[in-house]
């Protein structure tokens, strides 16, 4: 699927903000929250002062009142390292516009984003996705590159619980994985022992759950259909299209819940989004609603 | 055991692949659809789905079901089981005398005897009565007992007899005996005399009315009548016997006949049609009065013997009698008696004088015409009424007003009664006939000579008769309206009123050249022209106090009646002949038909009649598939996930 730079919606950076809610890992200096210490203006704790010790960071009031030498320590403010998982599977690419497009396009958007905050973003797609994984991509003149590499993912099959285990396995340190995939073959109980081990390896993960209308909200019109999923793996006989409607509406939204809940026992961000609607919208709700919850 | 009343019916239970068909046709086909939630989809809907396939398989169960059931019940299926009934019932066992054709050998009454004893074995459990339709008798067993010994003995010693057997009356009296509930099983040889009066129709609705075939039904010759013409035999006048052969088969016949009376006989090969009948005839002369009497006979060797030779018997008398009668003044020799012996005489009949005790004491016996003038008493009126019974005519002159009032039986008469007259002080006026029925063959002789008629004049009694009553025809009328001559058909016999007096003081008519006119007519019609059967039906009642049968038993009366129970020329006093003879019917030994009469086996019979029809089940059982299928039906549509 073609996909260039001029295609990627570009958010507004001054308004929206890719934040993680806990300290992540970047390598380069950024203005998002790391676990290290380092020349910065917030003031993380003090330590008993060794020897070679910039005599700058000496504490002398504490000095001065117990006659106890500490070093103040600092914060260090880094880059924020995203990883874009897309789940590229063949249920994905159903629809118009097809999941997968959709997809491509708010994570595209996503990683614009983050290039543009001076974030550094890896994308893992395809089949292969933790293969995949290359260098991180920073600075805006990344966005081609980018586009180009999310656009180059390969189709088949993925368990984004799998992928994702791999990936916070596979990754040296803490980053903010963010998923794409409409997650209608995953087991919710399997997400949540794979989002709850990627955070407690330090990780942060969002769920972008991306559905076609028709896959929220049946058709009724449907009736009789022999019915199979793009894998070709199930085929189900609907032979009264309300029932069936009543009861496929009634299961869609149990599972939607089911995975909500278990993002939120593995304290993953999960989002529900609707192919249709246009990539800029959802991603620009999507990072209200996770900063109104910072 | 099922039978099927319409068997043919049961085809129509092809009609139960119907909904298979039609749902085979109009089955939703699925198309295929890819979509991603597909297991979701599955595992969501895959109960539901189970579910309403199996619902939709038990609508289609029970649709072919309702159909199949439907086609069953049109079919009339009956289901056997005997003795299951208590139902009460009556067999009732032809005995007429069409039952004595044979047939292979036995004949038809032995068969039904047999049959209706094999039903009263097989229903015996059931209270029964059994009766047995005779010639002259109903005989029955005593009602309605259990074991049916008494209904087995009755059949055992049954007998056939000779008389058409009184089938109507015995299943009316079988229906008094069932109390309007019950079965009816009539052995007879399903001939069509058998049933004749019988309305099945009409039957209570509790009864039912099974018809048991005895067999029979072959083809018959026979003599079914011998008629004399005219209808009295005078001596010295030519006398024509003509006897009706039948041929009863469905081939034409060329039958020998030979027609004996006395020493002239006439032997002929008559040709008769199939289903018709043909006619021989025989001419002579009686040279005396007494009793004569005729045969005919036809070969024997078809199905009933019995009708292949009649007897018949008529009585000569040396002239025709008149009795004229009458009581008081009014009937001597100046009165009115004389001008009527006088024009009676001229016109040829032998009159004998007599008064009405005489005429209540028989004295009408033997004569074609009693003529009343002036009766005092109402004594004659049964003699009168046996008179026109037989055939003879009533002259019934009114002289008085006791004349008219009197009722031969109860009879209505010819004429009305009219209002008592405000008559003039010698209590006459004189009347002139106005109007007569110049057609009619009393009056032909005046043809052209009306005036003879419109010149009598007569004095009116207290209570001239008015209009007709009763169907009567009035011939001739006086100048007030009212009648002067009325007649009445009484059967066979004629009441002729004659409102015009005889007696000279009061009427013109005896002096009038009309009288000898009018008494030659009176004479030419008071004789029957012919009288269609010279014998008595066996069974008939006869006024006699004894008779030899053919041979030689004698049988008295009863009540002063007789009835004789065979056929054959008896014998009675001074030389008298009955020819006794079986009912022409009987002789007609064709089968009946149509659904609702027609005969079946004793088995057969007895089989329908302890079937119990499973058709009200089956349409019961196919209404609940129906309802139960719109149940159904109706849940699937509205089914809840």
């Amino acid at each position: 699927m073609p996909l260039s730079a001029q295609h990627v919606p570009r958010l507004p950076a001054a308004a929206l903000e890719l934040a993680a809610r806990r300290a992540l890992e970047g390598r380069r200096g950024g203005r998002h929250r790391s676990p290290f210490h380092g020349s910065a203006v917030e003031f993380s704790d003090h330590r008993a002062y060794q020897a070679g010790d910039d005599l700058r960071h000496m504490d002398w009031r504490i000095l001065a009142r117990r006659d106890q030498m500490l070093t103040r320590r600092y914060r260090e403010e880094r880059s924020l390292p995203v990883v874009l998982l897309l789940d590229s599977s063949a249920s994905m690419d159903w629809g118009d516009p097809s999941k997968l497009q959709h997809a491509t396009i708010c994570l595209a958007a996503l990683g614009l984003l983050a290039l543009t905050q001076g974030d550094e973003v890896r994308i893992a797609a395809g089949a292969n996705a933790v293969a995949a994984i290359a260098e991180p991509l920073c600075g805006e003149g990344s966005t081609s590159e980018m586009c180009r590499r999310l656009a180059a993912a390969s189709a088949g099959p993925g368990d984004p619980a799998r992928i994702v285990s791999s990936c916070a396995a596979h990754l040296p340190r803490r980053h903010l994985l963010v998923v794409a995939s409409d997650l209608l073959d995953s087991d919710p109980a399997e997400l949540a022992r794979a989002f709850g081990a990627a955070h407690a390896r330090g990780h942060e993960c969002a769920v972008l759950q991306i559905l076609t209308r028709a896959e929220i909200d049946l058709p009724a019109a449907w009736g009789a259909c022999a019915i199979s999923d793009p894998e070709g793996r199930t085929t189900a006989f609907a032979c009264d299209a309300g029932a069936a409607k009543r009861a496929y509406d009634l299961a869609i939204r149990a599972h939607v819940d089911a995975c909500a809940r278990a993002c939120a026992a593995a304290r993953a961000d999960h989002r529900l989004a609707v192919s249709d609607e246009p990539a800029a919208a959802t991603i620009g709700r999507w990072l209200a609603t996770r900063r109104a919850r910072r | 055991m099922i039978a099927f009343l319409l068997p043919a019916a049961i085809g129509l239970a092809g009609l139960a692949v119907a909904p298979v068909v039609i749902h085979w046709l109009t089955r939703q086909r699925a198309r295929p659809l890819a979509f991603p939630a597909a297991g979701l989809l599955a595992r969501a809907t895959g109960g539901l789905a189970r579910v309403k396939r199996l619902r939709e398989h038990i609508v289609l169960l029970l649709r072919v079901l309702a159909l199949a059931l439907a086609a069953l019940a049109a079919a009339g299926p009956l289901m056997s089981g005997f003795g299951t009934s208590a139902r009460p019932v009556a067999i009732v066992l032809d005995a007429s005398c069409s039952m004595r054709q044979v047939s292979d050998g036995s004949t038809a009454f032995s068969r039904g005897r047999a049959a209706a004893a094999r039903l009263a074995e097989a229903l015996s459990p059931r209270p029964l009565v059994a009766l047995v339709a005779g010639a002259t008798t109903l005989r029955s067993s005593p009602v309605l007992e259990s074991g049916a010994g008494a209904a087995k003995a009755l059949l055992a010693e049954a007998q056939p007899g000779y008389g058409d057997g009184d089938l109507a009356g015995a299943i009316a009296q079988a229906v008094r005996l069932l109390s309007g509930s019950g079965d009816i099983f009539v052995v007879s040889d399903g001939s069509r005399s058998a049933l004749s009066g019988v309305d099945t129709g009409h039957l209570p609705d509790g009864v039912r009315l099974h018809l048991v075939d005895a067999g029979g039904g072959g083809a018959n010759h026979g003599v079914v009548s011998i008629s004399v013409e005219p209808g009295v035999a005078v001596a010295g006048r030519p006398l024509l016997w003509r006897a009706r052969i039948a041929n009863y088969s469905v081939v034409d016949a060329v039958i020998p006949v030979r027609l004996a009376c006395g020493p002239a006989s006439r032997a002929v090969d008559l040709p008769v049609p199939a289903g018709g009948s043909a006619l021989v005839e025989l001419t002579i002369t009686p040279p005396d009065a007494g009793w004569l009497t005729a045969s005919v006979e036809i070969p024997a060797g078809d199905a009933l013997v019995e009708d292949d030779r009649r007897d018949a018997a008529v009585q000569v008398v040396p002239a025709l009698e008149a009795v004229v009668a009458g009581d008081g003044s009014r009937s001597d020799a100046a009165g009115a008696l004389r001008p009527l012996v006088a024009g009676l005489t001229a016109a040829g009949f032998h009159v004998r004088l007599a008064d009405g005790a005489a005429l209540a004491a028989g004295a009408s016996q033997g004569a074609t015409l009693v003529a009343t003038a002036g009766l005092a008493s109402r004594d004659a009126e049964s003699a009168l009424a046996a008179h026109m019974a037989g055939g003879g005519t009533w002259l019934h002159v009114l002289v008085s007003d006791a004349d008219a009032l009197i009722r031969p039986g109860g009879a209505i008469p010819p004429t009305e009664p009219g209002p008592r007259a405000d008559l003039a002080s010698d209590g006459r006026s004189p009347l002139l006939i106005a109007r007569a029925r110049m057609e009619h063959p009393l009056f032909e002789p005046f043809a052209g000579r009306e005036p003879l008629l419109s010149e009598i004049s007569a004095m009116r009694l207290r209570l001239t008769p008015q209009g007709a009553a009763g169907g009567a025809d009035v011939l001739a009328t006086w100048a007030d309206g009212s009648v002067a001559v009325g007649e009445r058909r009484i059967g066979t016999g004629r009441w002729l009123i004659l409102n015009i007096s005889t007696a000279g003081v009061d009427t013109t008519l005896a002096r009038s050249e009309a009288w000898p006119l009018l008494c030659g007519r009176i004479a030419a019609q008071c004789a029957a022209p012919r009288r269609e059967d010279a014998a008595t039906p066996v069974g008939s009642s006869i006024l006699l106090p004894w008779l030899h049968d053919p041979s030689g038993e004698r049988l008295d009366a009863h009540d002063g009646r007789l009835r004789p129970d065979h056929p054959g020329l008896w014998r009675g006093n001074a030389g008298r002949a009955v020819a006794v003879a079986i009912p022409a019917s009987e002789s007609d030994l064709r089968r009946i038909g149509g659904v609702n009469a027609s005969t079946r086996s004793a088995d057969d019979v007895l089989a329908e009649a302890e079937r119990r029809p499973l058709w009200p089940w089956l349409l019961a059982l196919a209404v609940v598939c129906l309802i139960a299928e719109i149940l159904v039906a109706g849940a699937v549509r509205t089914v809840k996930p």
